[in-house]
């Protein structure tokens, strides 16, 4: 084996990759260690507080992830020992987080980490507006961010992420604080140039007035509003319907908004592929009929909807050519005679009964 | 001085071998200097450092591959797995180093993959002091390393 080059090893360890064996090689010699740490490319971590020793070890790493609490200082000390990572899973898991990072460490590794492509921070409530500040001023190239339940955050870090020009997926889930205002921020920066997906579910501070400015989200894919609350009514919805490039929407649980949101989108909407009502309890039969004659839904989901009966889904599958999946309550089939329950079946198009 | 379309491959310990240009081309190493070259192309590449036994094993597995290539109804993708297999299975551990480290330098990428994924194979599923017994390797860790390592590994995957 001593005739082999360390670069030569190294491509060697490329094609053992299963952990154990991973952790058997690292235990074989000290040069076969330190070869495997140096080409170590992912890491997840299940005991910070031994950071300081180990990770020396994979200075090389690109993919980072841990759900347990990380102090400042670990935070400075990643950021310092593994530069080049481009995905950051910090997807908090645990009660407590007394001593989570905060603006601090998110600081040191935004400066540290310039390559970071993909942060996810979810649940880490120790991040304020100044850390996500640090995520805009360094990440150039960061095309995912998650702050989903980072619940201090206000308006104030939506308009530094609305100056984030390569940014392409936004998770906001559960920012409690941020406002119509930060909507405005987000929108009109030149973010909305490059946004494609944008999850704002439980903001429930949010209303209509926000909801339009996400009209000049101009690329945008994919929108979440699920549970933003009743200041969410059609005048928001119809300001949806209108966003050209929309693809996939979810407005579960909105309670005021009613079948003139149905109306719009199967009218104006030409793109939707997916949608999502569960729990819109104003909408009828009459705005589920409306998509039969939309020419490219795949999947809508209906549970929770409760004034429409069989003879309405059954006119929505037939006539809507592109339906693959509808999810409805199973309570509904109980409704319809046995000896009509095989018409709304129709081959290429799955009907998921919820119970 | 090998005929037009052939080039002559001469081995560390000066044993030289006629290979059509096809054959040799395998190796982006020789390809790119017969690409700068003509003179390559015309008198005797000097294989630096591989001799003439890891030099005629290297031949006869570039001469199938390139042959497959060529015409895929004579050597099926099944031969050339077969002949994959029964290559790198005969093949001793110290040939084995030196097609690798060959393979390398010369850049035949085929070979250079199904070497690594033979040694690869040779760790895989094995404890350490099995690996060590294997490939003959002196274990210089301390036993307190040993352990810290140890210590360390499930914290982190």
């Amino acid at each position: 084996m001593d005739k082999l080059g360390n670069d030569e090893l190294a491509t060697i360890l490329k094609w053992v990759q299963d952990p154990h064996d991973r952790k058997s090689l690292s235990l074989v010699c000290k040069r076969w260690c330190k070869i495997e740490g140096f080409n170590k490319v992912s890491l997840r971590i299940f005991e910070p507080n031994s950071l300081h020793k180990f990770l020396p070890r994979f200075p090389n790493l690109l993919k980072f992830e841990s759900s347990e609490t990380i102090s400042d200082t670990q935070m400075i000390f990643l950021a310092k020992t593994c530069p080049k990572i481009q995905r950051l899973n910090l997807k908090f898991d645990t009660f407590d987080a007394s001593n989570d990072f905060g603006d601090h460490g998110l600081f040191a590794l935004s400066k540290g980490c310039s390559n970071l492509r993909s942060v996810i921070l979810r649940k880490r409530r120790g991040i304020r507006d100044g850390g996500v500040a640090s995520l805009a001023k360094f990440l150039k190239n960061l095309v995912n961010l998650d702050l989903g339940f980072c619940k201090m955050i206000t308006d104030e870090a939506l308009e530094t992420i609305g100056k984030m020009g390569s940014l392409r997926s936004l998770n906001l889930q559960g920012c409690c604080l941020i406002s119509d205002l930060g909507l405005s921020f987000l929108a009109n920066g030149i973010l909305g140039k490059s946004l494609v997906y944008l999850v704002l579910a439980e903001c429930d501070r949010i209303s209509d007035v926000g909801v339009m400015e996400l009209m000049n989200l101009r690329c945008l894919e994919e929108l979440n509003v699920a549970e933003c609350g009743p200041k969410v009514t059609d005048i928001g919805g119809k300001a949806i319907a209108a966003m050209e490039s929309l693809k996939r929407l979810n407005l579960s649980w909105l309670i005021n908004v009613s079948d003139d949101t149905v109306f719009a989108l199967a009218e104006i909407s030409k793109n939707l592929v997916s949608l999502d009502l569960t729990g819109c309890e104003m909408i009828t039969g009459d705005g589920i009929r409306a998509f039969a004659s939309h020419k490219c839904l795949c999947e809508i989901v209906l549970t929770s909807v409760n004034k429409f009966n069989a003879n309405d889904l059954e006119e929505l599958v037939f006539g809507c050519k592109s339906l693959e999946f509808v999810r409805v309550d199973a309570r509904l089939r109980s409704w319809i005679p046995v000896t009509e329950q095989g018409n709304i079946f129709r081959p290429n198009c799955w009907i998921s009964w919820r119970l | 001085m090998a005929s037009k379309g052939n080039l002559t491959l001469k081995s560390c310990n000066g044993k030289e071998f006629i290979v059509e240009e096809k054959v040799a081309v395998m190796s982006t190493t020789i390809k790119n200097m017969v690409d700068v070259d003509d003179s390559f192309a015309q008198g005797v590449i000097p294989i630096i450092g591989v001799d003439g036994k890891i030099l005629a094993k290297l031949i006869e597995y570039c001469k199938e591959h390139a042959e497959a290539d060529e015409d895929e109804e004579v050597k099926s993708e099944e031969y050339l797995k077969k002949f994959d297999e029964k290559f790198v299975d005969e093949l001793n551990l110290n040939d084995l180093y030196d097609l690798l480290k060959a393979s390398n330098y010369l850049e035949i990428t085929k070979l250079l993959n199904l070497l690594c994924q033979k040694v690869a194979s040779m760790i895989k599923g094995k404890k350490p002091e099995e690996i060590r017994r294997i490939f003959n390797i002196k274990n210089d860790f301390t036993p307190e390393e040993e352990e810290e390592i140890n210590r360390q590994n499930p914290w982190a995957f």
